[in-house]
């Protein structure tokens, strides 16, 4: 048997297109034909909530009257109302808290029209079914009483107590005691509460019987969304980490991503630019497994979604994160590189609340390169001239002027500039966030509705992302077996930025580039330019703006079926997605400045900003629509039977979607109207493009779960996928997992030997999941078309073609196959929680192009293969603990810390790296940098003839790069082309130089204090073993075309008196020996910083009942408030790709309100 | 109750069975950005898309801010790039993948046709990934060969057959001897040895690339040449197969490669030049330039005005014969980013990224026709620009000359002297700025309708034209026959066009092949020619292993310029190291990686 099952019969094809639509149509419509309406008989069905603690038996019955809207009727001598009875019931039927109410107190009832009737079970016995009246032995003949008290002593009021096997009983009165017949001195007795472990106790002889009750940690068992459907941690067997909205929504940060790393084990992050509403990081779920696509898979209230950065934090209930096979499996293809689950908030029964959440702040970038002043400037440049030419005359800067630069700048500005492009920037940009929510439900419907705004300002004055966000849920009970759901999230995002012609990380280049003896501005206001660029002007001139309008629609109808727990759901969504781009150019001006005549006088010009930016106004609007369909028919089954518990899924999934792109331009606007029809009407100034595909996958999930007595867990699971990528024949996969747990805490010898351990679970999962990889089509052979090709003749132009590559038929999908083992334990009744996995994972099939397979001469791109092979290993480690003092003080910590490596096991490499141990590819990291070994910088003592340049005269007999001198990098003759050094510098000598740039560990520390209203939360969160090339302006002097260089540069130079120098010697342009890619530049991005900070005072209830509020909480918050790190002038989260020209990463402050009505 | 159930189900069954018949298969999507094999090939219009592809590969070298010229003692525009580094001796197979002339976007291992290697001279990967869609159209018009016209076919395979060629030179004339490959290599038919190709000698490189010329220009399927209004205008041309043979026939007679000892070093392979010394080469190079001369030279001659040779109006003048087509803004050029004065009338305009040095300058002659360096010249190093010939005014931007093109609305005059009175902005700076480090900008070729950026000349970017023919000519019949009446004839039209009096009659062999290299330095300056020049001649060594020179001018009296103005002619201190083995670019070391049968470029091992 093959690994991986392809269908060749079309048979089968056919059986199952057909077996899906009538999965899916029976699963829409069934729910419809059960969703009619039932005769209003089952009041004990109704669905209850109510907290009442310790209040009379009468007071008790009347707040059920008006939660459940029915009457009670009963003789007031029937019991004595005045008894205290507790009632907790969260979304409960009706029957089972009236069952709970009143067996223990020995009261019968039963449903009489829309009244039900109160009886005393022990006298009128013909109230009572005629099976249990058996079970009720009438006899009374000991009396025993007692006191239950809780751990810390405390007495309970409300505990029930039964004599086991009867519906004889009682509850504990406000003080814990009870008091109680009993027929024989055999009789066991239950005492039962909420949140508590029940425990039998056999009387005996004992006429006094107390209790101490144990909190039963497991009562508070976690419900986590897992793949398709929910599950109780402690059953659960696959990986899951989950993190509660409310965490995250306070932290200041618009878009989630940038906070989940750290605060779960597994997952890390690498942030690329702190742009708003660009500022999206990589997230990685154990680390990164592949070379292809290693973005985790990202699921929305259900449906496979791609919003993570659109969804409102205030909205979110959960996250989870699904890390193993186990937990990944129901996601096919789509889940090999983990999954992120968002579930958004739903209502709740009870009385409306509205909640109003704000906040307000600033940001300030983290790090900001320190620009060399003018003088400074001008004194590295001569002294780069120096360097260069040691006999030269012809200084750029006269000693004189430099010295006397800032008097005679005091005396004319215009023209002895000193400028600094720092003051372009605004340093403290506002940041605010306002929200509004609705929650309630009565007993048929509950609603969620929320409303939000987000404004983030840029560093520049047009940069700004802007959001709204809306959601709606509403969830029907239709009748007493059908829910139907509909949530809606809706969200509208407008970026804008710099004109259209450039990049906001333009300007952060034109800063460097701008050099400090240029008036940015002169004094009268008018700016200026150097090398006839100015930021000023592309600060003045277009805009690039874009809408993106999301709407997440899903429609749900779920139906309990006539057999004892199995439910049918469909469900049914629409994700419509419209993007809008407008960008709009107008040439970037400056003026000049002419010093030959006085006064000065000044003109304006324009700029092309280094070639990049038409000297004409253009126009340019683009719109994209996107839709998604979504069609899932559910079959759940959950049942018990004794000590045998069954859970069983099957899913049949099917979506497609649509895409469309339409593009339109104008050149050469004579008016200047941002409008594409005020541009030039001359057809060569006219541009247009469109196009447009379509895509669907399909999937049948299934998941079937055995537990025995809770103690051994078997699940599987997994999916049978199917995606258009592929070629016909090729498009199916089956991806199935399977996984085990043992919940030992649940074994006697535990129990007996290890008390304080209240829950400890083993569990192990393998499995196979897929990555989608590459691209749509790739397994055809096409010709790509495109306009303006050439121009024949009169200059028309004409349309090219040709091909990009070869079509590779076989291409299919990344496998990977998965092992965790992990362990959790609770011990000391939740003061300490450890949950560990390790986990390892080989992912096969890769696309790689196997470009070195073929000479260079084959003049074409091969398509991609499935050849790669890449292992990942790691482990995780999480550790909480929480501890309540009596004097109310409450401490926790939570950290955590997860570890991934990964190894690249076959991918296609020539022999020239693959044979020489430095330099092979094979068997390290992804995206290890590879370079030259620097052995420090030569010194002056280096040159022995003193000569000023190194060479065989000085008995340095390497050939490096050009013509060599004290100051420059000196590098390890590591090999040649024959394995031996050559005493040459050339690609025979590279080697590994570094770490990728994503980090190989993460972590996160979250300490947490509440005290009498205060509380503060701290999230440090850290990551080693990544590292970054730092070779920019800030190290290179005069990096590009005579840029400005840094003080880091400056004050850390080689020169003849600092021989121990971090940076080489200084030259006018980068120098190519110096410049080189080598362990002297790639830097360890190792760090922690504070992500988040939190401090927050909730105001007391006496002060806020006057006000008629339910609560009121004011806290003020920062993010990356200060980072540990050796990188000391830039950031080490800087984004990767722009690095120095990168917008910045933000420290924000802010001060918030929460206020629920 | 049984009647709303009983209308559900069947409501629910005709849904589900009218959802199952309206879709075939639920995963079939349809590709509608791409054109299927079938289509491609189906018309002579399809098929001609695909060939416009290959056009669209000539490189624009407009766009190259580093031209050719930037690697030779013509130019120095200081510290710039990839020539900077070429200055300094490294050139190295691994570094830069072994292409020393071209921008770092361009140098991938693999190329697509999203990568820009529009500008690039000579990479290995572009080169071959545009010979084989060459090879690919002419595979698939003979297997459709139904569906085209047999004047098609043959005009259409003449034309690629020359794209090939051309395309083969560039390659040649910086690597020499290449894998000659006529057909598309397929990994899944064809055995190890048919797809790991041996490099060619130079000789059996450079006897393919003529042969195929000179088969082209037998068969006359195409035109000599179009002209402006022509439809087909762009297109290859019979003259631009014989130009480009003349000229391969010139430069492969050039001391560089006739010869057993190649400068470079030990060629045992003989990958860079033929292994011996045959007169006879020459010969064949006066034979083809001859041949244009006789059989086109009535529909190709000389243009009147050098100077206006490039201009958009001017498109397919007589003197053009191979150039490729630039339509302004769409498929633009930004040439006018790059050269020329960096201020223009108070402005920054361009890079200034081509700077004539002193040694070029010092070429131009004087007015009356003698070089500079005769004493009876009337040259006046303390007035140096004064009665120069016409082409240093019609090329060289010096100081104190004017300068106006048509997009400026008066003459703006350059200065590029130290002047504490009046700074300019072109005052030469010695690198500080963009600003020419040797006093000097030139004009040549400058688009004067549109200043600059925004690719918005529209020029076409001229590989051969006639002139050099006639150079070509004249250099091959001196070395053949010495400086017999032809050779004067050829040199004395180009002289004549820009009104410098003939050469002096009866020049020794010696002193007209110095007066020919001469006027081909003036003539063909900062058209990417000179580079190939100082290679063939083995002057490189020479010329290239000494420092440069600019012009510094001052005044005796420099706070209030009462005094005297003077003429210094000063070294620009930058690093030049020209090792012998940069005669020949190296093999790019990943081809040496992918294919175990390419030998390594003398010196580069």
């Amino acid at each position: 048997m093959k690994k991986h099952f392809h269908p060749r019969h079309g048979l089968l094809f056919k059986i199952m297109r057909l077996t899906f639509y009538q999965l899916v149509c029976i699963g829409l419509l069934s729910a419809m034909a059960y969703a009619h309406n039932t005769p209003a008989q089952d009041l004990l069905n109704r669905g209850i909530s109510l907290e009442l603690r310790n209040v009379t038996l009468e007071e008790a019955l009347v707040k059920i009257e008006q939660k459940a809207k029915i009457r009670f009727a009963y003789s007031s001598d029937l019991v004595t109302m005045q008894r205290a009875v507790t009632i907790s019931a969260n979304k409960e039927k009706l029957s089972f808290v009236l069952d709970r109410l009143f067996l223990p107190i020995g009261i019968a009832y039963r449903v009489n029209e829309d009244q039900i009737l109160l009886s005393k079970s022990f006298s009128r016995i013909n109230e009572i079914p005629a099976e249990e009246t058996k079970k009720t032995t009438m006899t009374a003949d000991v009396s025993i009483s007692g006191t239950v008290k809780a751990e810390s002593g405390d007495g309970l009021p409300g505990v029930s107590i039964i004599l086991k096997g009867t519906q004889r009983g009682t509850t504990t009165d406000i003080n814990g005691k009870y008091q109680l017949d009993l027929p024989d001195a055999n009789a066991v007795l239950i005492f039962s509460f909420v949140g508590f472990v029940s425990q039998e106790i056999t009387v005996g002889n004992r006429t006094t019987v107390d209790v101490s009750l144990l909190a039963d940690t497991k009562a508070l068992d976690e419900v986590i969304v897992v793949g398709y459907g929910t599950q109780k941690k402690s059953t659960l067997t696959g990986s899951v980490a989950s993190i509660k909205g409310g965490e995250i929504a306070e932290t200041p940060v618009p878009n989630i991503s940038n906070s989940m790393a750290g605060k779960v084990a597994g997952v890390s992050m690498r942030p690329n630019g702190g742009q708003p509403g660009a500022d999206s990081p990589e997230i990685h779920i154990r680390g990164i497994g592949t070379t292809g696509n290693n973005k985790p898979l990202i699921v929305v209230d259900g449906i496979i979604r791609d919003n993570i950065n659109q969804i409102d934090p205030t909205a979110i209930e959960t996250i989870s994160v699904l890390k193993d096979a186990a937990a990944v499996a129901p996601y096919g293809l789509g889940g090999a590189n983990g999954v992120v689950l968002i579930t958004t908030k739903r209502g709740k029964t009870g009385a409306p609340s509205l909640t109003f959440s704000s906040y307000y702040g600033t940001q300030t970038p983290t790090y900001y390169p320190k620009l060399l002043s003018a003088q400074d400037y001008m004194r590295l440049k001569n002294e780069a001239y120096s360097n260069e030419n040691p006999t030269g005359t012809q200084l750029p800067f006269a000693t004189d002027l430099i010295e006397n630069y800032t008097s005679l700048n005091a005396k004319d500005p215009d023209l002895y500039p000193i400028s600094d492009t720092k003051k372009l920037v605004n340093m403290h940009a506002p940041m605010q966030n306002y929200n509004l929510q609705l929650s309630g439900g009565a007993e048929k419907i509950k609603y969620y509705a929320g409303l939000g705004f987000l404004q983030q300002k840029g560093m520049f004055d047009p940069v700004r992302y802007t959001r709204y966000n809306y959601n709606l849920n509403l969830e029907a009970q239709a009748t007493k077996t059908t829910t139907v759901t509909l949530a809606l999230i809706g969200s509208i995002e407008n970026t804008k930025s710099v004109d259209d012609a450039v990049n906001a990380t333009n300007l952060f280049r034109n800063g460097f580039k701008y050099i400090p003896i240029r008036s940015l501005y002169y004094s009268n206001g008018l700016w200026g330019e150097f090398a006839g660029n100015s930021p000023v002007g592309i600060l003045n001139a277009g805009y690039r703006k874009n809408t993106n309008n999301t709407l997440l629609t899903t429609l749900a109808i779920e139906q309990k079926l006539p057999v004892k727990g199995l439910s049918i759901k469909g469900t049914f969504s629409y994700d419509p997605n419209q993007r809008t781009e407008k960008g709009w150019h107008t040439p970037f001006y400056y003026y000049t400045q002419n010093t030959n005549v006085t006064p000065y006088t000044y003109k304006r010009e324009i700029s092309t900003s280094e070639g990049g930016a038409p000297a004409f106004t253009y126009l340019r609007q683009e719109y994209r629509k996107t839709q998604t369909f979504s069609y899932q028919a559910y079959l759940n089954y959950h049942n018990s039977f004794g000590k045998h518990d069954f859970t069983g899924l099957l899913v049949a999934e099917a979506r497609n979607n649509t895409y469309e792109i339409f593009s339109a331009r104008r050149n050469n606007f004579a008016i200047n109207v941002d409008e594409l029809d005020m541009g030039s009407s001359n057809k060569n100034d006219f541009d247009n493009s469109g196009t447009s595909s379509t895509g669907s996958q399909i999937g049948y999930v299934y998941r079937v779960g055995y537990a025995y007595a809770g103690k051994y867990l078997f699940e599987a699971s997994g999916r049978y996928d199917g995606h258009y990528y592929f070629a016909p024949g090729k498009r199916y996969g089956y991806f199935p997992a399977f996984s085990v747990g043992w919940v030992m805490s649940e074994e006697d010898f535990i129990k007996k030997s290890l008390p304080m351990v209240d829950n400890l679970k083993l569990r192990g999962s393998w499995g196979k999941s897929g990555n989608l990889a590459g691209t749509a089509f790739q397994y055809l052979t096409g010709y790509n078309l495109y306009g303006n090709a050439y121009a024949l003749g009169a200059g028309s132009m004409v349309q090219g073609s040709f091909l990009p590559n070869e079509a590779n038929r076989n291409i299919t999908w990344e496998i990977a196959t998965k092992t965790d083992i992990g362990f959790e334990a609770t011990l000391w009744r939740g003061l300490l929680n450890i949950e560990a996995d390790y986990f390892h994972e080989k992912r096969t099939g890769m696309l790689l192009p196997p470009a070195v397979t073929v000479p260079i001469e084959y003049g074409l791109g091969l398509a991609d293969e499935n050849a790669g092979i890449m292992t990942n290993t790691g482990f995780e480690f999480s550790l909480g603990t929480q501890y309540k003092f009596s004097n109310g003080l409450k401490l926790g910590i939570n950290g955590n810390m997860s570890y991934a490596k990964n190894k690249m096991v076959q991918i296609f490499e020539t022999a020239a790296t693959r044979n020489n141990p430095n330099r092979s590819r094979t068997e390290r990291p992804f995206g290890t940098p590879f370079g030259y070994k620097a052995m420090g910088i030569f010194s002056t003592a280096d040159d022995k003839n003193d000569d000023g340049i190194i060479d065989s005269k000085d008995g340095y007999n390497v050939a490096q790069f050009g013509v060599l001198h004290p100051g420059d990098i000196r590098y390890a003759d590591l090999s040649g082309p024959d394995g031996k050094p050559d005493g040459k510098i050339d690609a025979n000598d590279e080697t590994v130089i570094g770490k990728p740039v994503a980090p190989f560990l993460s972590y996160g520390i979250t300490p947490t204090a509440n005290w009498k209203g205060f509380d503060v939360s701290l999230f440090f969160q850290g990551s080693a073993l990544a590292s970054l090339d730092i070779r920019q302006f800030q190290t290179i002097p005069f990096n590009n075309n005579n840029s400005n260089s840094s003080y880091e540069y400056f004050n850390n130079r080689w020169t003849p008196e600092n021989q121990g120098a971090r940076y080489p010697r200084a030259t006018q342009a980068p120098y190519a020996n110096n410049t080189q890619a080598s362990d002297f530049w790639w830097t360890s991005t190792a760090h922690v910083r504070l992500k988040t900070a939190i401090i927050g005072y909730t105001l007391p209830k006496s002060v806020i009942q006057a006000l008629k509020i339910q609560s009121v909480r004011v806290y003020a918050s920062g993010q990356n408030l200060f980072t540990v790190s050796k990188l000391n002038f830039m950031d080490p989260e800087v984004g990767y790709t722009d690095r120095e020209t990168a917008y910045p990463n933000q420290k924000v402050y802010v001060f918030g309100l929460n206020v629920t009505f | 109750m049984k009647n709303t159930k009983q209308i559900i189900f069947t409501a629910l069954l005709g849904f589900c069975l009218s959802t199952i018949s309206c879709k075939e298969d639920f995963l079939d999507n349809e590709i509608k950005n791409r054109l299927t094999d079938e289509t491609q090939w189906t018309s002579e219009g399809n098929a001609d898309i695909f060939l416009n592809d290959i056009y669209h590969d000539l490189s624009n070298k407009w766009n190259s801010p580093e031209n050719l010229d930037n690697f030779t003692d013509d130019n120095d525009a200081g510290f710039y790039w990839r020539s900077y580094s070429w200055k300094q001796g490294i050139v190295d197979p691994s570094v830069n993948q072994g292409s020393p002339m071209d921008q770092e976007y361009n140098t991938s291992a693999t190329v697509s046709n999203t990568t820009n290697h529009a500008t690039d001279y000579a990479t290995w990967s572009a080169g071959y990934y545009k010979i084989r869609k060459c090879n690919l159209f002419l595979e698939k018009i003979t297997e459709n060969a139904a569906n085209f016209s047999e004047t098609y076919i043959r005009q259409r395979t003449d034309e690629v057959r020359f794209l090939r060629a051309y395309l083969y030179s560039e390659l040649f004339m910086h690597i020499g001897g290449l894998p000659i490959l006529t057909k598309t290599l397929d990994r899944n038919t064809m055995a190890k040895e048919e797809l790991y190709n041996k490099r060619n000698t130079f000789e059996e490189t450079f006897n393919f690339i003529t042969s195929e010329l000179d088969a082209i220009v037998k068969n006359k399927a195409l035109p000599v040449k179009y002209n402006n209004g022509d439809a087909n205008a762009g297109r290859s041309t019979l003259g631009a197969a014989l130009a480009l043979k003349g000229w391969l026939e010139l430069y492969a007679a050039s001391p560089a490669f006739n010869t057993a000892n190649p400068p470079a070093g030990a060629d045992p392979n003989k990958m860079i030049s033929f292994g011996n010394n045959d007169p006879e080469r020459w010969k064949k190079a006066v034979a083809t330039n001859k041949q244009f001369m006789d059989t086109y030279g009535g529909t190709y001659g000389l243009f009147p005005d050098v100077s206006a040779l490039w201009w958009e109006k001017n498109e397919y003048n007589s003197e053009v014969i191979w150039d490729r087509q630039i339509v302004a803004v769409i498929m633009g050029s930004n040439y006018e980013q790059y050269g020329g004065p960096v201020w223009i009338d108070g402005v920054y305009y361009t890079w200034g990224n081509y700077d004539p040095t002193q040694e070029l300058v010092d070429q131009f002659a004087m007015a009356n026709g003698k070089p500079i360096s005769d004493p009876t010249s009337g040259y006046d190093p303390q007035n140096p620009y004064v009665n120069r010939e016409k082409r240093f005014y019609d090329f060289i931007v010096y100081d104190g000359a004017p300068y106006k093109q048509d997009w400026m609305a008066k003459v703006d005059t350059i200065y590029t002297r130290i002047d504490k009175v009046k700074p300019s902005k072109n005052q030469i700076d010695f690198g500080t700025d963009d600003v020419s480090n040797t006093g000097y900008y030139f004009k040549k070729k400058i688009n004067p309708l549109k200043p600059r950026g925004g690719a918005s000349s529209g020029q076409n970017y001229i590989y051969y034209r006639y002139a050099e023919v006639l150079l070509n000519y004249a250099e091959a019949q001196n070395e053949v026959a010495g400086a017999d009446a032809s050779v004067y004839s050829a040199i004395n039209a180009i002289r004549k066009r820009s009104a410098l009096p003939d050469l002096p009659a009866g020049l020794s062999k010696d002193e007209m092949r110095q007066a020919i290299r001469r006027e081909r330095r003036i003539e063909l300056c900062f058209e990417s020619k000179r580079f190939y020049d100082i290679i063939r001649w083995v002057v490189a060594e020479d010329v290239m292993n000494k420092d440069l020179h600019g012009m510094k001018i001052t005044n005796t009296s420099p706070n209030d310029n009462k005094g005297k103005w003077v003429y210094e002619v000063v070294g620009l201190n930058h690093p030049h190291v020209f090792h012998k083995k940069m005669y020949m670019n190296p093999v790019p070391q990943s081809v040496r990686d992918q294919n175990k049968e390419i030998v390594q470029n003398p010196g580069y091992q």
